[in-house]
């Protein structure tokens, strides 16, 4: 429910996103908008350690970052389950050598913010804060839609296919759980 | 004894086939088994840990019987319902087990029952119900990228001993080994926005009298994404049968030790094809319909069929975590 209202409220592509600041696992101060004054896009990526899909598409999350960030692309992995622990975001990107900033979303702000409600849910944000795309790293059957999306962005040409339906696991906020503080 | 019982019928039915025919075709009934999969794109495997449950419905029918040499005729109206659910777990990324149990329910309505002295009938106008077989499969996907190869095995147990003499027969209650593989594409960038998938599976039933009545099929599906939540399908599907019995020629005729083999024997060899669609109700929940017909065959049923299905697909270990609740969260450092 949570996640289908969240769905409904999403962000659309062609609008600005909302700005934040949030602090990464290695606590540095991550800002938006300053993130966009010295990178070209950022995708922003909810993900999860317990998430089949999103475990499926870690390797994939790691050579974007390799392809596109010399590039000026800047991936921001974002885990707002409130039953995932900031040791187990650090070991899953160990294991999958991500390089970027992981966030842990204490208190599950930033889907509240963006509208997301999946793990994993990708939002790609160009230079001037429009949001260019929006749904699924990849379709079931294997198609780089968000890497599809990310070149065209790069590239200077529309984004093909701007907004897809994202699945797989939907995020724990812990709103609904007596024992959140 | 079942051998030497054939073989004491055997030469009388290619005797008198032809000139019997007449008489004992009426009797006679063919075990719909060929009908199509609801599930779409199989491919590709969940990934390791993800569970996909599907509870399909189908509902299929036919009034004619199709015979060796193609003439039809009708001997009444046969129906079937199932409900079968279908669960499929990702061992790891690249495997994936499957279970599946249809839940049978049939009636046939008409005035060619089968009937024998010693034998109860299914075909009374009555509705009657079983699960059918156990479905085990193992999928393994050999290859990823735009082409999946993805070979798989298959055991079907039959979960009782039911009836298969019947012209509304659940199945053929064999227990059957299938090995296959499926051949999955994407289809951009030439047709954006498509897949394909095709199965090639060779199935070997164990032995009725003696006789394996071996089977090759092969399907073909096209599906094209509509938009990101909705995806049309077209689907074709052959089964070729051998090593079964012509029917009504090879038979023979319920007076005969062989007649009550003769659904399970059949020589089934039939084309169907199917349109369906399947929407995106959330990112884990899917529901897809499926419209099927047969557009010929020898020795089976012209079945006429729809599939109505709704999948689930969900981690357990998040629904674990979950139940959990809230974990202490460290502040970043």
């Amino acid at each position: 429910m949570i996640a289908a209202l969240a769905l409904a409220g999403a962000l659309q592509v062609g609008s600005p996103a909302p700005t934040f600041t949030v602090t990464s696992l290695d606590g540095r101060a991550v800002s938006l908008l300053e993130a966009l004054r010295t990178h070209e896009a950022v995708a922003i990526v909810f993900t999860s350690t317990v998430c089949p899909y999103a475990n499926l598409f870690a390797p994939h999350l790691r050579d974007l970052d390799a392809r596109y960030g010399p590039r000026g692309l800047l991936i921001l992995a974002v885990n707002s389950n409130q039953f995932e622990t900031a040791d187990e975001m650090r070991d899953q990107a160990a294991e999958h050598g991500h390089a970027f900033p992981l966030v842990h979303d204490v208190g599950a702000v930033l889907p509240d913010r963006l509208g997301a409600g999946w793990t994993p849910e990708a939002f790609l944000i160009d230079r001037l804060g429009v949001l260019r795309y929006h749904g699924r790293v990849k379709s079931k059957q294997g198609a780089p839609e968000l890497d599809d999306a990310i070149a065209a962005l790069l590239d200077g040409r529309p984004v093909g296919r701007a907004e897809t339906k994202p699945f797989g696991c939907t995020i724990d906020r812990g709103k609904r759980s007596p024992a959140t503080p | 004894v079942k051998r030497q019982a054939y073989d004491r019928a055997r030469p009388a039915t290619w005797s008198k086939g032809v000139v019997m025919r007449g008489r004992w075709l009426l009797l006679l009934g063919l075990s719909s088994v060929g009908t199509p999969s609801p599930l779409a794109a199989q491919a590709w495997l969940p990934p390791k840990g993800e569970v996909v449950l599907t509870l399909a419905f189908q509902n299929y029918y036919a009034r004619d019987h199709i015979t060796y040499d193609g003439q039809r005729l009708d001997r009444g109206f046969m129906r079937w319902n199932s409900i079968t659910p279908d669960v499929t777990y990702g061992l790891s990324d690249r495997l994936a087990v499957r279970f599946a149990i249809p839940w049978v329910r049939s009636k046939y309505d008409g005035t060619f029952p089968h009937q024998l002295a010693d034998r109860p009938t299914q075909d009374d106008g009555q509705w009657h119900s079983t699960f059918q077989n156990l479905v085990f499969q193992f999928r393994y996907m050999a290859t990823t990228g735009s082409t999946v190869i993805t070979p798989f095995v298959g055991f079907d147990q039959p979960s009782r001993d039911y009836e298969t003499l019947s012209h509304v027969s659940a199945g053929r209650g064999l227990r059957e080994f299938t090995l296959g593989t499926f051949v999955g594409r994407r289809l951009d960038p030439v047709v954006p926005d498509a897949y394909g998938q095709a199965r090639l599976a060779f199935t070997r039933p164990e032995a009725v009298i003696d006789i394996v009545n071996y089977r090759w099929s092969g399907s073909l599906e096209l599906g094209y994404f509509v938009s990101s939540s909705v995806t049309v399908r077209g689907l074709g599907s052959y089964q070729h049968s051998d090593g079964g019995w012509r029917i009504p020629l090879d038979a023979g005729p319920p007076s005969s030790p062989t007649f009550p083999y003769h659904d399970q024997l059949a020589r089934d060899r039939s084309l169907l094809a199917g349109l369906g669609a399947s929407w995106s109700a959330t990112g884990s929940v899917d529901v897809a319909a499926l419209g099927y017909k047969l557009l010929w065959g020898r020795d089976t049923n012209a079945v006429t069929g729809l599939s109505v299905s709704c999948t689930w697909s969900f981690s357990p270990a998040q629904m674990v975590a979950r139940r959990r609740g809230p974990r202490t969260l460290p502040e970043p450092e």
